[in-house]
This record gives C-alpha cells, sequence and structure tokens, in this order.
C-alpha cells in the first residue's frame, strides 16, 4: 500500500476514525495493527522479519538497561548490532557482496561464483533497521530511555506514516508522544492534512511527471543529445527532492492527524549555501544519525586533521552504501564526502569573512548554484542504473559545448519549448511544461517557507490565502497530477 | 466544537461549488462523448468491437448501420464492458462482431497500471468517462472513482487540452517487416511476462470466462454474435510466441463451440489478398485491404461458414 493510492486514503479514513473512537489507552493497538496491515499489504511474510528487528532491539535494549558492567553491555549492543546488520546484509547486501566477490576471484584467475541469494529487498529495512539500532545505542549511552513497554516500542518501530521511507525517528522523540492522550482537535488535523496534500502536489504533479521524462532518457542516454541528458539530469534533481521531501511530508502530515510529530526531514536543500549546509537540510534524520551514531564515535573532528578529513569520507561512503547495495552509490556517498573534505581544507585556508549584507547575499546565491550544479552532477551516480551507464551520461553531458537548441527559426523561446517537446511523456509532449509550472510553485513556496518550514509559514497565513493554497494544491493535483501509481524513490532503500 | 463544525462543513461547502463549478468549465474542452455516441447510433444493428484490429473496420462497409467501438489496445475486460454497456442502451443492436487480438486474452490495463507501466492507464479513464455506466471492471476500483472524477480528471491529464493539435508530433510512419519485428517482440515478449505477473490470477482463463459470460447474455437476449480475428501478415503471425497462440485458438475455439457463436479466423486465410496494397502496417489492414475484407467476412458469417486459419495453430 503506498501514499500516492485510493487504498491508503481509505486506509487512513477508517484507521483515523476508529483512533479517536476507541480510549487512548487501547489507541497504541490499533496503530501497531494498522502498522503491520500497512507493512502486510506489501509483503505478508516479511512482517515477520519486523518484527525480530522489533524484538532483538528491545531484547537488547532490556539486557543492556539490567547489565551491571560496561563489557557485558557492550557485548549486548555488539550483538544486536551484528544481528540487525547481518540481516541487513543479508536481505539487501548479498548481490552486491556475491557480484564483488566473485569479480574479486575471477580477477585471480579463479572460477569460483557466488550467486545472489533469490530473495526480495523488504521494503523500508533500511530505515527500521537504523530506527532499532539508534534505541539501543541511545539506552547503553543512557539506561533511563529504556522503554519498559514492548508494544509501544513496537509501535515506534512499525509507526506505518514513517515505515517505509522514513524520518528515521529517534526514540526519545517519538515514545513519549505515543504516552500521550491525543484529543480531536480539528485545527491540528487540517494542518496536518495540508501538509499531506502539499506532498501529494509535489510527488503526482512535480516528481512523477518529471520522472518519465527522465527515466526515457536515462533508459538510453547514448540515443538523446547532450542538451536533452542534461536537461533530464536537472530534472532529476527536482524530481528525487520532490518524491523524497513529498513522502516526508505526507508522513508528517497522517502523523499530525494521530497527534504525533515526526521530525522535519527536508529544510529546502537547494537553497544551500555549502556542501555541510546541504546535508543540515537534505535527509536530516539519516545525516543526523550518521552523526551520531557513526561520525561522533569514529572521533569526529577532535583528532587529527587527517584524521577528521578521513572520518568524513568513510561516513559519506557507508552513507551512500546505505542508500543502495550498488558501487554507485558509494561513489555518490563519496563524492560528497570529497566535497566536505575540500570545503573543510578551503575554510581552514581561508576563514569566511563578512562583506556587508549586500554582497554577502549576492554571494550566498552565487554559492548556491554552484553547490546546485555540484549536487547535480553528483546525482548521476545515483539515479544511473550502473558505473557504464553514469559515464554514458557524463560523456553526454560533457560534450554539452558542442550542443545547440533546436532550431525553430521563432526565436530562443521556442527552440526552448522545442527541446522540452522532444521527449513525450506519457505519449503527450506537453505534461514536462506542466511539471515546469510546479517547479516554479516549489521554489515560491520554499522560498517563502525558508525560515519556518511548511507549516510554519502555512500557519502564518491568514483564512482566506490558505484556503486558497488549499484549493489550489488540490485542484491542481486532480486536475494536473499523474495519478497512476508510482512508487517513491526512496522505497528502494 | 460548533466552531469548527462550521469551519469544515464551509471550507468543504466551497471545494464542493469550485468541484462543480470547475467541472462544468472542463465540459467545455473535454465534453461527456458516451451519451452523443449512443445517441448518434441509436439505429445500428451491428456493433463492433476489438482493439485497433477492430477499430480498423470502417463502419461504413457493413451492410446495416453499424457502431464500432473499438479502441487501441482494448483488453477483453473492456470490450466486454463496452458490449454490456451500449447492447443495454441501443435495443436495436442485432449483431455483435467481436474482434479478437493476439493479445486480447492476455491483456489487463488495470494491471498494468498497478504494475507501475505508464501510459496505458488513460485508457480505463477513457473508458469509464465514455460509457459512463455505474458498474465497473472487476477489480478496477481505482480506475473507476478516476473515471468518474472525469472531465476533472482527463486520461492526458489536460497537458494536450491546453496547446493546440497542431503542435503534437507527427506520427511515426510504420514500415512492414523490419519495424514489425522490433514492436512485435517488444510487445509480446516483455508485455506477456509483465501482465501474467502482475495479474491477480489466470489472466487468459478470467478473460476467457468473461467473454463466455458475455456471449451468453447477448444470446440470451437473441443477439447474434461472431468470433472474429482479421487477416495478419505473415510476418506478424511468424513472430507471436505459439505457446500464447495456442492457448488463444484454444480458448475462443471453445467458446464458440460452448456458446454456438461462429469464429471467423482469417489471420493467415488464402481467400484473402496477402499483398502489401492490403496492409498499413504488419497487423493493420489499410483501406484497401478493409473493403476487401469486410465483405468476405460479412459473406461467410451470414452463410454460416466457420473459417479455419492456414497457420500453424
Amino acid at each position: 500500500m503506498i501514499f500516492n493510492s485510493l487504498e491508503f486514503i481509505a486506509f487512513i479514513l477508517v484507521t483515523g476514525l476508529l483512533y479517536f473512537v476507541l480510549p487512548p489507552r487501547r489507541r497504541w493497538v490499533l496503530l501497531l495493527a494498522a502498522s503491520y496491515v500497512f507493512y502486510g499489504a506489501w509483503n505478508v511474510k516479511y512482517t515477520a522479519l519486523m518484527a525480530v528487528t522489533t524484538a532483538t532491539a528491545w531484547l537488547c535494549g532490556e539486557a543492556v538497561a539490567r547489565s551491571g558492567t560496561a563489557r557485558a553491555r557492550k557485548g549486548w549492543v555488539a550483538a544486536c548490532l551484528a544481528l540487525n546488520l547481518g540481516i541487513l546484509a543479508v536481505f539487501k547486501y548479498h548481490a552486491m557482496i556475491a557480484s564483488s566477490v566473485t569479480a574479486v576471484l575471477s580477477s585471480l584467475g579463479s572460477s569460483l561464483a557466488f550467486r545472489p541469494l533469490d530473495v526480495l529487498l523488504p521494503v523500508g529495512i533500511s530505515f527500521y533497521t537504523f530506527q532499532a539500532l539508534s534505541y539501543v545505542i541511545d539506552v547503553y549511552r543512557d539506561p533511563a530511555q529504556r522503554e519498559r513497554h514492548p508494544g509501544l516500542f513496537a509501535l515506534y518501530i512499525a509507526f506505518f506514516p514513517q515505515l517505509v521511507a522514513g524520518p528515521i525517528e529517534r526514540a526519545g522523540n517519538i515514545l513519549p508522544q505515543l504516552r500521550r492522550t491525543v484529543r480531536f482537535d480539528l485545527d491540528r488535523i487540517g494542518d496536518g492534512l495540508a501538509l499531506a496534500l502539499w506532498g501529494y502536489f509535489k510527488k503526482l504533479m512535480i516528481a512523477d511527471r518529471l520522472g518519465v521524462f527522465v527515466d526515457q532518457i536515462y533508459a538510453a542516454p547514448g540515443s538523446f543529445s547532450p542538451l536533452q541528458v542534461s536537461l533530464a539530469t536537472l530534472f532529476f534533481s527536482f524530481q528525487i527532492y520532490c518524491d523524497f521531501s513529498a513522502y516526508t511530508d505526507i508522513a508528517r502530515g497522517v502523523a499530525q492527524v494521530f497527534g504525533i510529530d515526526l521530525m522535519e526531514n527536508f529544510r529546502t536543500p537547494y537553497f544551500a549555501t555549502s556542501i555541510r549546509d546541504f546535508w543540515r537540510r537534505w535527509h536530516i534524520s539519516l545525516s543526523t544519525w550518521f552523526r551520531d551514531y557513526m561520525y561522533i564515535p569514529l572521533g569526529g573532528s577532535r583528532l587529527s586533521p587527517q584524521r577528521t578529513l578521513l572520518n568524513v569520507l568513510v561516513v559519506f561512503a557507508v552513507c551512500g552504501l546505505w542508500h543502495g547495495a550498488s558501487w554507485n552509490f558509494v561513489i555518490w556517498g563519496t563524492v560528497h564526502g570529497l566535497m566536505l573534505c575540500v570545503l573543510v581544507l578551503w575554510r581552514r585556508a581561508l576563514p569566511k569573512r563578512a562583506h556587508g549584507p549586500a554582497l554577502d547575499a549576492v554571494l550566498d546565491v552565487g554559492r548556491a548554484l554552484c553547490l546546485f550544479t555540484a549536487v547535480t552532477l553528483a546525482w548521476v551516480f545515483f539515479r544511473a542504473a550502473d558505473l557504464s551507464q553514469a559515464m554514458a551520461v557524463f560523456s553526454k553531458i560533457f560534450h554539452l559545448v558542442d550542443a545547440r537548441l533546436p532550431h525553430t527559426g521563432l526565436g530562443p523561446l521556442q527552440d526552448m519549448k522545442a527541446l522540452l517537446l522532444s521527449v513525450p511523456v506519457d505519449g503527450n509532449t506537453h505534461g514536462i511544461i506542466l511539471s515546469l509550472v510546479g517547479i516554479a510553485v516549489l521554489l515560491a513556496v520554499d522560498l517563502a517557507s525558508r525560515k519556518n518550514g511548511f507549516l510554519g509559514w502555512y500557519k502564518g497565513l491568514g483564512l482566506v490565502p490558505r484556503w486558497g493554497l488549499c484549493y489550489f494544491l488540490f485542484f491542481a493535483t486532480l486536475v494536473f497530477g499523474r495519478l497512476g501509481i508510482t512508487k517513491f524513490v526512496y522505497f528502494q532503500f | 466544537m460548533k466552531r469548527h463544525l462550521r469551519t469544515a462543513l464551509a471550507f468543504f461547502g466551497i471545494l464542493l461549488l469550485l468541484a462543480i463549478g470547475l467541472r462544468h468549465f472542463a465540459l467545455r474542452w473535454y465534453p461527456l462523448t458516451g451519451p452523443a455516441l449512443l445517441a448518434a447510433n441509436g439505429q445500428a444493428r451491428i456493433l463492433v468491437v476489438g482493439s485497433s484490429h477492430g477499430e480498423e473496420l470502417s463502419a461504413c462497409l457493413f451492410p446495416e448501420p453499424t457502431f464500432n467501438v473499438s479502441s487501441a489496445g482494448a483488453d477483453m475486460f473492456e470490450m466486454c464492458y463496452k458490449i454490456r454497456y451500449v447492447t443495454k442502451r441501443l435495443p436495436s443492436i442485432a449483431n455483435v462482431v467481436i474482434v479478437l487480438s493476439p493479445f486480447s486474452y492476455f491483456l489487463d490495463h488495470a494491471a498494468y497500471y498497478r504494475a507501475n507501466f505508464h501510459g496505458l492507464a488513460g485508457i480505463r479513464t477513457t473508458l469509464y468517462a465514455q460509457y459512463p455506466g455505474w458498474e465497473l471492471i472487476s477489480s478496477d476500483l481505482d480506475n473507476f472513482i478516476v473515471g468518474k472524477l472525469y472531465p476533472l480528471v482527463t486520461p492526458d491529464n489536460w497537458a494536450e487540452c491546453l496547446y493546440s493539435d497542431d503542435e503534437a508530433p507527427p506520427e511515426r510512419t510504420v514500415g512492414l517487416d523490419d519495424h514489425a519485428r522490433e514492436r512485435t517482440e517488444e510487445m509480446f515478449g516483455d508485455m506477456f511476462k509483465r501482465m501474467e505477473t502482475a495479474y491477480d490470477g489466470v489472466i487468459a482463463d478470467d478473460s476467457a470466462a468473461l467473454l463466455e459470460r458475455t456471449i451468453r447474455e447477448l444470446r440470451a437476449r437473441d443477439i447474434r454474435v461472431a468470433l472474429l480475428t482479421p487477416p495478419y501478415w505473415h510476418r506478424y503471425v511468424e513472430l507471436l510466441d505459439p505457446a500464447h497462440t495456442r492457448i488463444a485458438q484454444r480458448l475462443t475455439r471453445e467458446i464458440s463451440r460452448r456458446t454456438g457463436a461462429p469464429y471467423l479466423d482469417y489471420a493467415l486465410d488464402s481467400r484473402f489478398s496477402f499483398t502489401p496494397a492490403m496492409f498499413r502496417d504488419s497487423d493493420h489492414l489499410s483501406e484497401a485491404g478493409v473493403a476487401r475484407f469486410v465483405p468476405l467476412f460479412m459473406q461467410d458469417w451470414n452463410a454460416g461458414r466457420t473459417t479455419r486459419s492456414e497457420g500453424g495453430n
């Protein structure tokens, strides 16, 4: 069951209704059952895997909290990490491990070949595994964080709005909220639904429309012109942002209906002025997870400058690997790590200076554009099916200098339009222009909400603009959105 | 609480008014064609239903007023839906010609839709909009609801109506043999696999059961039915997967035997002139081909003759 399906809307209506009918003490049972139904709608068998992760994390948490010695506590944490990361390795990375080992053996002259296992990648496994691990590590650091109620803990892991694509929540944020009595508050529900509506607009009007264009070009980059391939790469930047942030917005909006505040996962990332700033705005729950549970334990920036740079690179390479079992993702993460290393060295050599508000604003725009270009180019590794395809895309992009716009003889605007319309989207040529309108709306809203987030900005509007925005988003999504069921990109992680 | 209720009512009231207004406005660009089609064909005696292979059979070549509701890529579920819808509303229909394509038993656009295949979902929206009944194709609730939102939701999401037709790209011309291979391999290779894995059940059996039930309903109302396969260029037939062809042939013959509806298979019938002039592309007849084929078919049907393809079926 995915968010952009009618089944999900019916599911939310029924669950929401039952939630407020039930006495508050029993509501967690409903949410837990609904979460397992939600996950089981994809594959019933794999709910057992989630239950195993939940049970092991909770039991290890208990063992850690009760252990008398530091060594025993460490042992339990290590056992939990080994087990859950082992499950993740088997279900997510087996194919990559098998093919890499086979390639290494083959290069050494061995004919041994490892076959990948015949198992499906469980949806959301990276998200709920990381959530479970963070709980055990938190209990190790502070036993007071232990959750004695296994049912509430299971709900923390399985809470359906954020189960399959995050945000990767911390127990300290969610568990106290699950204990709270939630009242029926139409204002809160209305705000949540508005946030979800904004998510649907981004997903159906922008991401899915751009996705068809991008998919066609990335399927055979060699068949398209440098301009078309560059355009597809640019569009992918917006597609991935809209797709993933849409999921988060819908998740946060739906969670608000049930009185749960999920953490903000995106904060206008393409307005970032440095790569560090970008990772403070992009997939915040993942970047803070890696900061707290990997970068800092590795020594963070407290050790030598060389060690700090190495830590950054290692963390980003692992972050890339988290996204997918392919060397493409590792390279993508490493590229981001290298950009951060360059920034660190740059800042050491040339500390940031203030130039006055006007010049700083101009410089910030320039920095944001440079960063956006770098991030967009890095997305090629993320989107390409494999390294050879990524190279094919880059070779096209770097031939851009030879590229020419189609010549219509009607002026540059018409030439640009001809370029946009040269790739049919769903059999019609004009859908891409609708997504450009969508991107303009996205940038305008991001600009307006860059300080307080969408909800903060939305709540600050008067009644008429607020309702007007809702009507606009509703009808724009209904009339212009691609209502086909297209999965969210981050489901694969 | 009362204030909240009033606010919610006001919000949804305005939403409803806007929706009604927008729908009224939208009908200017996307008029409901179903009722108009029925009115224009009120005296039709023959109903032709099929995919693009039925679409090409020009209504004016039939000896009696004919209503052709075929549409490119139509699957069996859509064909049966149209038959039920039209014959219930047009009592003048006395003959139904069901044109079977090689994929008719194996295609389900709803399954395509769920399997995340782009580009065909609009067909169902068009279907429900053109033939706006309150019955839906089994397991197709999603598309049915979307179809009911027409013309707020359109098959192309308004993308085309905002621009003039002359900006649309010219249709690619299709060669006969070289393109046929590519097109057919693509169509019948991955497509059948995708369909069979996407469909929740055995699609060929469900399609056949639905067709048989529909024919029985028609026969109970004294409507004459013929099952028909039009001529194809020989390369096209050779490229079809023999296993799928065998299944389709077997199912059609069984339905024909059980219902008494004749099956006329002209796929490689030697009485038709298989010259390039008769074909628009590998599996579609040219105007000359249709003009030659329709009288041949009508003659056989009226004579109560059942043809048998000479291809290796």
